[in-house]
């Protein structure tokens, strides 16, 4: 119980708050018995005068009350005031005592009703003290054990969600911190919950990718072992020569994989350098021209205001190798695939026939076989990689139709530059 | 030349080996770090081939010490593809080159001898090349053949002075994509087939003879008339 953070919070309070009380409460009682002494001690000077007076002319001395006493003092008494305990009572006299041209005088004062007064004082504090300590106790605990039971909710959420069910939501109702806590731990689980569905999307996508071409390559030299032994048929350099092929387009797709696990880990981000998009865009027009004109397609730069921005070379330049990778596999036949620089915006767009909105998300996952391409080789790595690059530069990535509602349009928008 | 080679794996170390002693070269195969380190401080070696995972010391720290040891005998790194995050370290330790695993054998071939040539020539800083009846201006950037000037565009300029600096040496495609195009992933489209057709439709068409050859699976190899 007393590991509870809540209870030890109101337990703080609790010592905290009587403290403060008490103290409170004791100066109030000190300054109230030092005001009524003040009053007695005034009374007993003024009664000193008067009694001065009476001697002075030749009467007796006064006594008032019956709480009063006026005598002669031998002596051996101190000046002053002075309190002593009255004798076979519970309650106290004040003297004062004061040599005058009669002699010494001693005037008192029995102090019964400030007593009475300061016990009153006294019983009201101790009684509201202690109302105040068992309700503050009593509030706090149910505080306690309320925030307890919240806290607890989140706890066992979060425990189950460490167990690994996803699925699993606090939903705290009410409306305060703890509140606010648990919506962003349910928020960050369902986010969990939809990337690790996605990655095991990916996980069978990736598997089904690399089972393919593996059992192509086993049948393959399956086939030449066997005819090699059966038939004594010599296995020809080509059929070795499309194994290795095989072999390291498997090795590729593999590099391909660490290259966007790497990516998506944020790596690289540390190197980032200024990087000119003008620059970028002509040492790939000329790298990529050629290879596109090869193909009976041309290749055509638009720029426009280009900017700077932070990025890292290698990875821009592998994603617009990608972006006219994917056009040239996609696109149309003699189209002209078009490289637009606006800004900080980069655009390129094919020919094609386009990607539907609906698969437009898809096809931007590792190894995504599009239905709608079914027939083809899927999207690969490619858009992938391209969507991991542009989330590592923070550039926001869109694909749309082309001018005309033709063809694909791919948006790569960085972040401005921003001048240190 | 006399190579050591750093390889632990019972079937690549061996596999490496022979190889390159077939190709003519003298090979000490080392299958632990320590032992690598002994042999290299007490012999002068044309070029190390080494593991970066091997046991005793790893590739890396055995480099480490024979670069505080003075010892400059390139070096090349045989990593596995899952640390290929470890390239920058290994280039960063004193290494020359790196190679990803699985790799082909020509691919290793060609660039140890990239690596040994390079420590011997110490690189030309003339800006004029010439390798037959080809001659390059670096500073100039023009370029011609039996004097008939050619018009080559950068990427084709720089793919020229590549072979021209290692003529009779095979390059790689994949030594032809990080030299001229400084891609280190494979873009799968042709970029150097197309590349190598245009240019040689520049220097070799008009003069009716073949002066880059290609040989199958594994590279070109620029050899002058």
């Amino acid at each position: 119980m007393l590991r509870l953070s809540a209870v030890r919070q109101a337990l703080g309070f609790l010592v905290l708050f009587s403290t403060i009380s008490i103290a409170a409460w004791g100066g109030t009682f000190f300054l109230v018995s030092r005001e009524m002494q003040r009053i007695v001690d005034a009374r007993l000077l003024d009664r000193m005068e008067t009694a001065i007076a009476a001697l002075d002319a030749g009467q007796s001395l006064p006594v008032q009350g019956r709480d009063e006493i006026a005598s002669v003092a031998g002596d051996d008494e101190k000046e002053g005031f002075r309190t002593e305990d009255l004798k076979g009572s519970s309650t106290e006299m004040r003297y004062l005592v004061r040599t005058t041209s009669h002699g010494r005088l001693q005037l008192g004062e029995d102090t019964e009703r400030q007593e009475e007064l300061r016990d009153i004082l006294a019983g009201g504090m101790q009684i509201s003290l202690l109302a105040t300590l068992l309700l503050t106790s009593l509030f706090g605990l149910w505080i306690a054990r309320r925030s307890q039971k919240r806290v607890n909710a989140i706890s066992t959420g979060l425990a189950k969600v460490a167990q690994g069910d996803l699925g699993t939501r606090i939903a705290l109702d009410g409306n305060d911190d703890l509140r606010l806590l648990s919506d962003r731990i349910d928020g960050t689980t369902a986010r969990l919950e939809t990337v690790v569905t996605q990655m095991r999307v990916q996980s069978s996508n990736i598997a089904h990718d690399l089972r393919t071409p593996l059992a192509r390559l086993r049948a393959q030299l399956e086939t030449n072992l066997l005819a090699l032994i059966e038939r004594e048929k010599p296995v020809e350099a080509d059929d070795l020569q499309d194994a290795l092929e095989q072999i390291d387009r498997l090795t590729g797709t593999f590099e391909a994989l660490l290259r966007l696990a790497r990516i998506e880990s944020g790596a690289g981000r540390g190197a980032f350098k200024t990087i000119s998009l003008e620059t970028l865009i002509s040492e790939i027009a000329h790298t990529y021209g050629p290879v596109v004109e090869e193909v009976g397609q041309t290749l055509q730069v638009n720029i426009q205001d280009p900017q700077s921005i932070l990025g890292d070379h290698d990875m821009l330049v592998q994603l617009l190798a990608n972006l006219i990778q994917n056009a040239l596999r996609h696109g149309a036949a003699n189209q002209t695939i078009r490289i637009h620089i606006h800004g900080p915006r980069l655009i390129v767009t094919d020919e094609g026939p386009g990607i539907p909105f609906q698969e437009r998300e898809n096809v931007l996952q590792p190894l995504h076989q599009g239905e709608t391409t079914r027939q083809g080789e899927g999207f690969g790595l490619g858009l992938a990689l391209v969507r991991a690059i542009s989330e590592l530069h923070d550039a926001d990535l869109s694909l749309s139709d082309g001018p005309n509602g033709r063809g694909l349009c791919v948006t790569v928008n960085f972040p401005k530059l921003t001048k240190l | 030349m006399r190579l050591l080679v750093l390889e632990d794996d019972a079937s690549l170390g061996p596999w490496t080996e022979k190889g390159l002693q077939q190709a003519g070269h003298v090979v000490d195969l080392f299958t632990n770090g320590k032992d690598a380190r002994v042999a290299a401080m007490g012999q002068e070696y044309d070029v190390l081939v080494r593991d970066r995972m091997v046991p005793g010391l790893d590739g890396l720290s055995v480099l480490k010490a024979l670069r505080q040891a003075k010892m400059t005998s390139p070096a090349i790194f045989l990593t596995a593809l899952g640390e290929v995050d470890d390239r920058v370290a290994g280039l960063r330790a004193g290494g020359d080159d790196y190679l990803v695993k699985p790799f082909a054998f020509s691919e290793l071939l060609a660039r140890i001898e990239v690596l040994a040539r390079r420590v011997g020539t110490s690189e030309d800083q003339s800006s004029i090349l010439r390798a037959g009846d080809i001659t390059m201006d670096l500073h100039k950037r023009n370029c011609t053949r039996q004097g008939h000037a050619n018009a080559l565009n950068p990427k084709e300029f720089l793919l020229l002075e590549v072979f021209l600096q290692s003529k009779g040496r095979v390059q790689t495609r994949t030594m032809l994509l990080e030299r001229v195009w400084d891609m280190n992933f494979d873009p799968t489209t042709s970029v150097v087939e197309t590349h190598i057709s245009r240019l040689r439709r520049k220097i070799e068409k008009p003069f009716g003879d073949t002066v880059i050859r290609n040989i199958r699976g594994t590279g070109y190899v620029f050899e002058p008339v």
